[in-house]
């Protein structure tokens, strides 16, 4: 088994690696345009469908310092291709360097189970959970005229 | 006036929207200058209808020049009512080389001798299309304008599409066709749609067309790879070809817009844990529809990010290949079921 492992590689100088798993591939390429931005120190975003990542990647691939679980609610592919995913993923990580975020959660077609059944998963890991929507906004801030909506739940602030 | 003409300029007012009723009456140009002038156009549909009434009075326009004008702006927005293909078959010797004025002449003539009372107005397009508007009347009424059908076919292809048109007037039409284009038969071609350019460019192959390569895609340069190098994409390689795939199916860039495909499914129903319904002899009869706004988008979209798993199904890639949207599935094999009905997929 192919495990993901959080110390196997030197951490980069002032640099950060984050990882962005998510099954439909959608959401993360707005996240990863809004988290590169930072210019205090360096981030570099990586974006997979599921775990375990490919093994021809392995040696260019830099140590990943946060895993973000990507979950649209009104999909349940994608909350099973998020739990399916987890295996992959070295015990080591879940001590504060896995996130769950979760989107379309104010949909209201979405069952409450689902939520119920993120919010158990985040819980029984102690992982925290962060709600997010892709929303465009006249926002000055941000030039090309795209936003993020972040919210967070935090159940244990590890990160 | 009479009151038929009336009803029918009202009624074609009423459709043409707001915003296109001057330059369809311009294109008409059988207003003078001088009421082209007196029409204000930022006035409503109804005071404007009145106008247009009564200058009808004043020129003494007849069924036929309205009909005219309803043909121009059929032509100039043809996205409206379900249109249905056709496919003419065997052609003889001389089909291929048949002109416009011999094929109006002989659909003319032909039209006239199986329906005694009928109006046929043929129009050609700049893009090649021949538009032909039918108002069918029978022994004993004269033609009704209200529901005409409109017929579009491009001379020396063998397609036709239809608008409009009942189960009684079919093979007139169809024998009137075949007989005016030099072919033998004509058949359903199991494809219909509200857009008239969407089926014609799907039969057509006017879109985009993918084609397998051996050697790296060009694909992955166009596709959503991020240009900033602080990003990365983990699983490239799998992405690129499922998107290739997905593309070679159904086609890339903008796909001519369906809204629907039919399955009709006459096969024998499968399921390990149903063993009652398996041991049925007779097939399970059941209809699987497909609907939205742009169906071959969303196929493409679906092969493209996984959901549908890829290579894509002959089931799903046999609309832009076959150009159709309406199948029915039988069991492959010896049975009564595909003897009935061999298998189309």
């Amino acid at each position: 088994m192919s495990l993901l492992k959080p110390f196997s590689k030197l951490p980069g100088l002032n640099t950060a690696n984050i990882l962005l798993v998510e099954g439909e591939e959608q959401f993360q390429q707005s996240l990863a345009d809004a988290l590169v931005e930072e210019t205090a120190f360096t981030v570099n975003v990586r974006l997979a469908k599921s775990l375990p990542l490919p093994l021809e990647n392995e040696e260019s691939r830099p140590r990943i310092d946060l895993v973000v679980f990507i979950i649209n609610l009104t999909s349940e592919l994608s909350f099973q291709s998020a739990e399916a995913s987890l295996k992959y993923l070295d015990p080591g990580y879940f001590l504060g360097k896995v996130c769950f975020m979760v989107t379309n959660a104010r949909n209201a077609s979405v069952p409450t189970e689902q939520l119920d059944a993120v919010r158990k998963l985040a819980a029984s890991l102690h992982c925290p959970l962060l709600f997010a929507e892709d929303q465009v906004c006249l926002n000055s801030f941000h030039e090309h005229g795209a936003g993020l909506n972040l919210s967070g739940h935090f159940k244990d602030s590890h990160v | 006036m009479d009151d038929s003409t009336r009803r029918l300029l009202q009624r074609l007012i009423r459709r043409i929207p707001a915003p296109m009723l001057k330059p369809t009456l311009e294109k008409w140009g059988r207003l003078t200058v001088a009421q082209r002038q007196s029409m204000d156009y930022t006035q409503r549909k109804w005071p404007l209808t009145e106008k247009l009434l009564s200058i009808c009075e004043e020129n003494e326009w007849t069924t036929k020049h309205i009909t005219e004008l309803e043909m121009i702006c059929v032509i100039d927005n043809p996205n409206q009512g379900m249109w249905r293909a056709f496919q003419l078959m065997d052609p003889e010797d001389d089909a291929h080389s048949l002109e416009l004025t011999q094929f109006k002449e002989q659909f003319k003539s032909h039209l006239s001798e199986l329906v005694r009372h009928v109006s046929v107005k043929i129009k050609k397009h700049t893009d090649e299309a021949v538009w032909i508007r039918i108002a069918w009347g029978d022994g004993f009424s004269r033609p009704n304008h209200l529901k005409p059908t409109y017929v579009v076919h491009h001379l020396q292809t063998s397609f036709v599409f239809v608008t409009s048109l009942t189960s009684k007037q079919k093979p007139l039409l169809s024998q009137a066709l075949v007989l005016s284009t030099r072919h033998h038969a004509i058949k359903d071609a199991n494809l219909s749609g509200r857009n008239l350019t969407a089926i014609r460019d799907l039969l057509m192959r006017q879109y985009e067309q993918v084609f397998p390569t051996k050697y790296s895609s060009p694909l992955e340069e166009k596709n959503q790879t991020p240009s900033n190098p602080h990003i990365e994409r983990e699983q490239a390689g799998p992405f690129a070809n499922r998107l290739q795939m997905a593309c070679e199916a159904f086609g890339g860039g903008t796909l001519p817009q369906l809204q629907s495909a039919v399955y009709k499914l006459e096969t024998k129903f499968r399921d390990q844990t149903n063993r009652n319904m398996t041991e049925r002899e007779e097939p399970f009869r059941c209809v699987v529809k497909f609907e939205s706004t742009n169906l071959l988008e969303s196929l493409r979209h679906s092969a493209s990010s996984g959901i549908a798993s890829t290579p894509v199904t002959p089931l799903l890639s046999s609309i832009p290949l076959k150009g159709r949207n309406y199948f029915v599935i039988t069991d492959n094999g010896p049975g009564p079921a595909s003897q009935m009905h061999p298998s189309q997929k």
